[in-house]
């Protein structure tokens, strides 16, 4: 029996684990990092995923970012005199991960558990599923990021019910959700948040500060 | 006297009548028994199922565990090896911003009486980088190569005459390989 690998298909980064011994691993990427940016660049018929898919980016405009913005819709990517679907890029970044947790693990992966936000609608998580089948995954289960989040944390081996808040914030998106933990079982009761605020945002306010003090100091 | 014979031996008949019956009544028990010694058997064969199906629950876990476990050892050797290849990565990652200000010092201008201090300095930075090539570290190089993201991350892109497209034409911040791994790519701009 295969392993299965579970994936944390985020807007700016992507993550990838397995159980190992009872436990969930992140599997490093082969940069040796933990997340790997969800970056998709293609020139002259060549395809770039991850850090370097980043690096190029501002000399590639055909770098795509931030696809997971579009999941479920019918907006298309074209790139190369080729339209791509949200579906169709976020498959290249599921084969990414795939691959290099295939290195780590050492046989090949063909099942997925595939994390989305709560507030993802039927035609998001289904895109979310597709997106996986292009890739060679059996999506074995879409599960709630709040959810996996609170499951990683350990919170459903405690017998007692629970109402616990998750904060999720993200390098491009914040999300908070209200769940109730009971008999093992989940519910969202509520989820909202701020699609447009991250980390990434913390990094800009920064610069701007550090910007504005330089002007400052040399008087411009 | 033979009266009382007789009375003994209808008694006698009757006895055996009655043992007779009692027996016919045991056969009837035996008849009844049969029955439990079915769900007896039953029981045994669904318990032998269970016992079956535990251990091939258990033998697959087994090789489950033991394929885990020779993924595992690969790896920690594969780590070990990577440990010993890379086993300075740790040290030259933490010697990268002094060698960062090396190089910004020495831009610096420099006027008579730094002069011989400057000279100084740079003999410093030849041994320390000396040092760290001994140990299998090199500068990543960038000026008129061409961009290649596996090893350069633009930063800023221009348009020069001077240049090809897609080449590398300042370096902003330095890179470092640690023999054949990118230990930071370095920070460059781009010609379009």
């Amino acid at each position: 029996m295969s392993k299965i690998i579970g994936i944390d298909l985020g807007t700016t980064n992507s993550c990838v684990a397995v159980m190992e011994g009872g436990e969930a691993v992140v599997i490093p990427n082969p940069e040796g990092n933990r997340t790997t940016p969800s970056v998709v660049a293609f020139k002259n018929g060549e395809r770039q995923v991850g850090e370097v898919a980043k690096r190029q980016a501002i000399t590639n405009p055909n770098t795509i970012q931030s696809i997971k913005r579009h999941m479920g819709t019918d907006y298309k990517e074209n790139v190369e005199d080729k339209d791509y679907t949200p579906q169709e890029i976020s498959a290249i970044i599921l084969q990414h991960l795939k691959s290099y947790a295939e290195d780590y693990i050492g046989e090949k992966v063909e099942k997925a558990v595939i994390t989305v936000p709560a507030y993802f609608n039927d035609a998001q998580r289904q895109a979310t599923r597709d997106a996986g089948l292009i890739a060679g995954l059996e999506v074995e289960r879409i599960i709630n990021e709040p959810t996996a989040a609170a499951l990683a944390y350990g919170i459903d081996k405690s017998d007692q019910d629970h109402t616990i808040l998750v904060f999720d914030l993200g390098g491009g998106t914040f999300d908070v959700s209200i769940l109730d933990i009971g008999d093992g079982t989940f519910e969202v009761i509520a989820t909202a948040g701020d699609n447009s605020l991250g980390g990434d945002d913390f990094d800009q306010v920064i610069i701007n500060h550090m910007v504005q003090e330089f002007k400052k100091e040399k008087r411009y | 006297m033979v009266d009382k014979n007789i009375e003994d031996v209808e008694e006698k008949v009757e006895e055996v009548e009655e043992v007779m019956e009692s027996k016919q009544d045991d056969n009837v028990k035996e008849d009844e028994v049969r029955p439990e010694q079915a769900a007896d058997y039953e029981k045994l064969q669904g318990e032998l199922e269970k016992a079956k199906k535990e251990k091939e629950d258990l033998y697959e876990r087994l090789l489950r565990l033991q394929a885990e476990y020779d993924n595992f050892k690969r790896r920690s050797q594969k780590e070990k090896q990577d440990a010993r290849k890379y086993q300075s990565q740790d040290l030259v990652t933490e010697l990268l911003p002094a060698l960062d200000n090396f190089e910004r010092a020495l831009q610096a201008e420099t006027t008579e009486h730094t002069a011989s201090f400057v000279e100084g300095m740079l003999m410093i930075q030849r041994q320390l980088m000396d040092a760290l090539t001994s140990q299998g570290v090199s500068t990543i190089e960038t000026v008129g190569e061409k961009f290649d993201p596996n090893i350069h991350h633009a930063v800023m892109q221009v348009e020069s005459e001077e240049y090809e497209t897609d080449t590398v034409v300042e370096e902003l911040q330095r890179g470092y390989l640690l023999k054949d791994k990118v230990i930071r790519p370095a920070m460059v701009k781009v010609n379009k």
